[in-house]
């Protein structure tokens, strides 16, 4: 038992731990100049300075909130429209193949077009980021509401339990599971996505932090950003993760 | 070949302790080839040479003296969406020797430790005028109407310089303005769907007219040499002093190709080959309309008193606005020796107006 948990808490390490170790044995002799390969102790204190301006704690903020707002945005559409699909075949007629097909085009592919509809503020970043949120939730909540087992519904209908009833004791607890995995993934692209629009057109965030540090030849402030992405991304996974283990604590009993 | 490199000294992790340089040897002897960035762009899928490079390309000589000496002369090419940046890894990582390029990008590079000198300035500065472009709706009359509007200028680039001294002369600093870092082909996209209130710019603003879709509000023509940007012809430091015979030969080129442009009989032809990227001859005969000895003068490779001012000054806009934190000489940046041996070699001394 001790040494499972052992295991499970090191072995994750090892992977990063032997690529930072390569990364300081490779720039600690002279086979590459820091200006094509940074140490990591620039970084470190390119964070802190960056840090300490302020600068970061703005970047981020600029970043966060547009990821919540978007991702809020493109996430709730994205349940209705899922459940919209699964339930009525009306809609699943109407849109269901445009909908499948618009699936197919990555998000960054609407880059341009939405610069020109909607301008370089934060109209085309946060349409972006729900595009980016919208499809995997609602293709998910597609899936889970399909997936409901016919037996418990012709229940439900045999107990003539009201439409409200039958969303709120049968559909949503019956398909939390799947949803929760499709949010998961569908706030991990939206984090993607937004920091590759930052990059291209943003006065601040975290991609245009990037962005304006490789115009500046700055590659320090460059693996700041490259660092925070992934530790952002990853530590959004995990929260949704930690809230799929509590809210389906049910299903292990 | 960073992979290869990465993966021998992960190897040898473990025996850091013995790690010895296995760059010691910078050796004389002539590299298989030597790259050259600047005016080498993808247009229509194809590799398309345009400025000094077609040029080079056309006269043949270069190539000529290269082969003499089994050395290959590669283009380099760019993507316009970051020319200064993809010249400065380049130039950092050793995959390239001369570009023709920007003063801020340059000095950027400087500052970061990696260090260029100037070979051959570039006249009036090659296509250098600049412009500051609004929707065609727009109501403005100069930029001071824009004050707290949205002006997309892409930072580090050399158009930026004469930009902030734009806002300068009318008294304006950038924090009066929302200021978006963004690409040229972006910020046309965007200046023409009117969703910001100014682009600034460099002659792509005679496109944008033409097309219909801006409205020039500012140019640096018929202005000083102050209000234009420079993009002019540097080397990497470490090569040009390793090579010197080479370095000549490069910058020797150079004035040669500026001095068969600067006859305004071969004025038709170099046009022809600005236009390969697509850009169309109305818009190419509004960039380049000196006639005679203007179009001469617009040529001269020749370092004269107020470059080494203008370095300064832009060395100086950098710090202050932390594009660089750690101050560099201007001055160093400078290497007129090359061109100097160029002129007197190919008897063109006193052919240009101005000191050398």
């Amino acid at each position: 038992m001790m040494r499972s948990t052992l295991q499970q808490r090191l072995l994750p390490l090892l992977v990063p731990g032997l690529i930072l170790a390569t990364w300081l044995a490779a720039t600690s002799g002279d086979d590459f100049t820091a200006q094509v390969l940074v140490p990591p102790v620039a970084v470190l204190d390119s964070f802190n300075e960056l840090l300490a301006s302020g600068e970061l704690t703005d970047h981020l903020r600029a970043s966060l909130s547009r990821l919540l707002l978007g991702f809020g945005i493109g996430s709730g559409l994205g349940l209705g429209f899922g459940i919209l699909l699964a339930r009525s075949a009306l809609v699943n007629d109407f849109a269901g193949p445009f909908f499948q097909a618009v699936r197919q085009v990555p998000s960054i592919a609407f880059l341009p077009m939405l610069i020109l509809l909607l301008g370089v503020d934060e109209g085309f970043k946060l349409a972006i980021v729900a595009k980016a949120a919208f499809f995997p939730v609602a293709l998910a909540t597609h899936d889970a509401v399909k997936g409901i087992s016919k037996g418990w519904l012709e229940v439900a209908a045999i107990y003539r339990l009201s439409p409200l009833r039958v969303l709120f004791r049968l559909i949503l607890p019956a398909t939390v599971p799947p949803v929760l995995t499709g949010l998961r993934l569908g706030l991990t692209r939206a984090w993607i996505v937004l920091v590759a629009a930052e990059l291209m057109a943003a006065e601040n965030g975290i991609g245009q932090m990037m962005e304006m540090g490789r115009q500046m030849f700055r590659i320090d402030t460059v693996m700041v950003g490259v660092a925070l992405t992934g530790l952002i991304g990853f530590a959004l996974d995990q929260g949704v993760r930690l809230a799929e283990r509590r809210l389906v604590r049910w299903k292990a009993v | 070949m960073i992979n290869r490199r990465f993966l021998l000294k992960a190897g040898v992790a473990g025996l850091a302790a013995v790690t010895a340089p296995a760059i010691v040897t910078r050796a004389q002897a002539l590299p298989k080839s030597i790259r050259i960035a600047g005016g080498v762009n993808f247009a229509q899928g194809q590799l398309q040479l345009t400025g000094y490079a077609a040029v080079i390309e056309h006269q043949g000589w270069l190539a000529a003296e290269l082969d003499k000496r089994g050395v290959a002369l590669e283009p380099f090419a760019v993507s316009h969406k970051a020319t200064g940046p993809q010249i400065n890894e380049g130039f950092a990582n050793r995959s390239l020797e001369f570009a023709s390029y920007g003063d801020l990008p340059t000095i950027i590079c400087n500052a970061n430790g990696v260090q260029t000198r100037l070979l051959v300035p570039n006249g009036m500065g090659g296509s250098g005028d600049t412009f500051l472009v609004v929707p065609v709706g727009s109501a403005a009359k100069d930029v001071a109407d824009l004050k707290g509007k949205r002006i997309a200028v892409h930072r580090g680039r050399p158009w930026e310089i004469p930009f902030f001294r734009l806002l300068a002369a009318r008294g304006l600093s950038p924090s009066d303005f929302t200021i978006l870092n963004i690409d040229p082909m972006t910020g046309a996209a965007a200046v023409s769907a009117g969703k910001i209130d100014g682009l600034f710019t460099m002659t792509d603003a005679y496109l944008l007219e033409e097309k219909g879709v801006a409205r020039i509000l500012w140019s640096s023509k018929g202005q000083g040499p102050e209000w234009k940007m420079r993009t002019e012809m540097f080397g990497r430091k470490d090569f040009i002093e390793s090579q010197p015979e080479l370095t000549q030969l490069v910058t020797t080129a150079y004035i040669k190709a500026a001095h068969w442009a600067s006859d305004p009989a071969n004025k038709d032809k170099y046009l022809e080959f600005q236009g390969r990227t697509g850009t169309p001859r109305s818009v190419l005969n509004r960039t380049y309309d000196e006639q005679g000895d203007a179009w001469r003068q617009r040529w001269a490779p020749l370092f004269a008193h107020d470059i080494a001012q203008r370095y300064q000054d832009t060395v100086q806009y950098a710090l202050d606005n932390k594009l660089i934190r750690q101050r560099i000489d201007a001055a160093s940046l400078l290497a007129p020796s090359f061109a100097g041996n160029a002129l007197k070699s190919l008897g063109l001394e006193g052919y240009w107006r101005g000191e050398a």
